[in-house]
């Protein structure tokens, strides 16, 4: 394995990196799932169970995170995908309500 | 499997720091948590309420009635006990000040106990609050204090189980590449740190599924408050989240519905169910509800002990049911599977069983991976320094390991050892809980800095099994000599509280015997 190749630990930046955008990911996620998932926005009583759903897609995006090469990858990478999916759910909200 | 070298070290390296700064919190939390599997006897054990006597429906109806046109501040709040093999409880209990589900101190109770003759016995009375001690250390760690979403500890808990979430997926992923060669192999003759490692490892693979269950609905009891704020921010906006239309209208007394019609409502959506308990509330105000607590073994329960199932308790009509996938019912069926996960509160007797082993084992696993952390870094005696100084940070972590999760131990046995005799002297010694768990802790975690780790954890052990040991021995005294008027064993469930001790006392006061001074 070449030196390029070998994944920095950046501890700390690759932590917040995946605690703030794999919070915002899990976040988004769900709220597709809300939207356009089975039953749609008014299910009965799904409310909870989205926010239930959070805690996995979080916790598994954050302790995943470290497999980034750098600390700036992850953030830029979690960063990109949190605002590309909250842009995708903000336009579908709209389009539907 | 293959893993590389550099993402098994930065592993590593996440297990070692997240399992090393919340272990010790964690082994708090799960040594209390196992034991608020048995909350309810633990309870009863301190403090009983018994009545012998059978009592029909109609006796319970009778007596309710009265009750409620009698006593005002039962219509705030009335517990109606229907559990026929529970006769340690009180029929009815009610509350002069009716107050939310907080750890109160200084709470009085009014239970109402039908005797032999259909009258109506009642007492003022403090209720116990050992078993709601244990419960709120399990769920705080012992962090004093609380802020505006309850206790404060439940947020630092929070807080852990995700550094608890990281170090379980680190340790998996450090397993990888031995998990099939030597996930099996305790080495008990390689030295101490492989015997430590090899424990840690099977304990750690074995229990998985019920550390991810523990970790992940820890997670969200801690910041569900959060999580909703954040989803009405993000994603439903002006959607209504919760749809409750308030109610305005109120009934008057007599339309209230009784007991049997009440119960018929619950078997009517499940009837291999059994209803433990009823939960009036509000009774003169538009929210008027009443809470059924409603137990099938064959189920997985959304909530510690059973279902939940709220009427309206004059019109009959369904507020809440966790009990059956009705309407939508499916999304709270799946809830109700994660609350179970959490609680252990399907399967009945064993899985409770079940759960306190996986809870002493996952207290085990904590502190076994705090003296991995402390046999790796141990500077090892050489030819020419035969007894070489261990570096501070070495040292401060290997006391406070023992003066924490001893002393928790310690606190907790001291609380459970006084009860029956403080009872004697004092009806309310809520607040004597408290001053003793919080003294014996921090005078173990003192001691342990005072003597050092090999004196302090000897003597700490020794005096918990003592205390736990004295335990049996007062419910022998107490049924001995009944004129003390000690609490003596009388159900099937105290006996096993008992039984249960003296184990442990057993184990602690031959750990404490077997412990060698260090080289």
């Amino acid at each position: 394995m070449d030196k390029k190749n070998k994944i920095k630990p950046d501890v700390l930046s690759k932590t917040l990196a995946g605690l703030v955008f794999g919070y915002l990911i899990a976040l988004a996620l769900v709220g597709l799932f809300a939207w356009h998932g089975y039953q749609g926005i008014s299910g009965e009583h799904k409310v909870q169970f989205n926010m239930w759903m959070i805690t996995p897609i979080w916790m598994l995006t954050f302790s995943f995170s470290y497999l980034f090469q750098s600390g700036k990858k992850a953030i830029l990478t979690l960063f990109s995908v949190s605002v590309v999916l909250h842009f995708i759910l903000y336009i579908s909200k709209a389009s539907i309500s | 499997m293959k893993v590389r070298g550099d993402i098994l070290r930065l592993y590593q390296f996440l297990h070692t720091w997240s399992g090393i700064t919340t272990g010790m919190l964690l082994f708090i939390a799960f040594f209390a948590g196992a034991l608020t599997m048995f909350k309810e006897p633990l309870a009863h054990w301190v403090k009983p309420m018994h009545h012998q006597s059978e009592v029909s429906i109609e006796q319970m109806q009778s007596q309710l009635d009265q009750v409620l046109n009698e006593q005002a501040n039962a219509k705030n709040q009335i517990v109606v006990n229907l559990d026929a093999n529970n006769n340690h409880q009180p029929h009815f209990t009610w509350y002069p000040d009716a107050k939310g589900r907080t750890l109160n101190l200084e709470q009085q109770a009014i239970y109402g106990v039908i005797d032999d003759n259909s009258q109506l016995q009642i007492t003022y009375s403090a209720p116990t609050a050992f078993s709601e001690l244990v419960d709120a250390l399990h769920r705080t760690g012992g962090i004093p204090g609380t802020n505006d979403h309850g206790y404060f500890g439940v947020t630092i808990m929070g807080l852990v189980s995700i550094a608890y979430f990281l170090a379980i997926v680190s340790g998996v992923i450090v397993l990888l590449p031995t998990l099939v060669k030597s996930l099996f192999a305790l080495r008990t003759n390689k030295g101490k740190s492989r015997f430590w490692l090899d424990s840690h490892n099977i304990l750690g693979v074995t229990s998985l599924p019920f550390h991810i269950v523990i970790c992940f609905t820890a997670i969200v009891f801690a910041f569900h408050d959060d999580m909703y704020d954040s989803m009405k921010a993000a994603i439903y906006g002006d959607q209504p989240m919760f749809q409750r239309a308030k109610p305005t209208q109120t009934y008057p007394l007599e339309q209230l519905k009784s007991i049997s019609e009440l119960k018929d409502i619950a078997l009517s959506i499940n009837p291999n169910a059994q209803v433990l308990d009823m939960t009036f509330r509000n009774l003169t105000k538009p929210n008027a509800s009443v809470m059924m607590s409603v137990y099938d073994e064959t189920q997985t329960m959304h909530g510690a002990i059973a279902d939940h199932l709220i009427v309206h308790p004059y019109t009959g009509k369904i507020q809440f049911s966790s009990i059956k996938p009705g309407e939508g019912g499916i999304w709270k069926r799946i809830v109700a599977t994660f609350f179970a996960a959490h609680f252990g509160s399907f399967g009945g007797p064993y899985i409770r069983w079940i759960y306190f082993a996986l809870g002493l084992a996952g207290a085990f696993l904590f502190y076994s991976g705090n003296l991995l952390w402390l046999e790796k870094r141990k500077t090892k005696p050489t030819t020419s320094e035969p007894n070489p100084t261990q570096s501070r940070s070495w040292n401060n972590l290997a006391k406070l390991n023992i003066g924490v999760c001893l002393g928790a131990i310690a606190g907790i046995a001291t609380c459970m050892a006084l009860s029956k005799w403080l009872l004697l002297f004092f009806d309310n010694i809520n607040r004597d809980y408290l001053t003793l768990y919080y003294v014996v802790f921090m005078g173990a975690v003192i001691s342990a800095f005072v003597w050092g780790t090999y004196k302090a954890s000897k003597g700490l052990l020794m005096y918990s099994g003592l205390l736990c040991l004295s335990i049996p021995i007062t419910s022998v005294l107490a049924w001995l000599f009944p004129s003390m008027g000690m609490v003596a064993p009388e159900v099937l469930s105290y006996y096993w509280v008992d039984a249960v001790v003296l184990l442990f006392a057993v184990v602690f006061i031959r750990q404490a015997r077997k412990l060698k001074q260090p080289e």
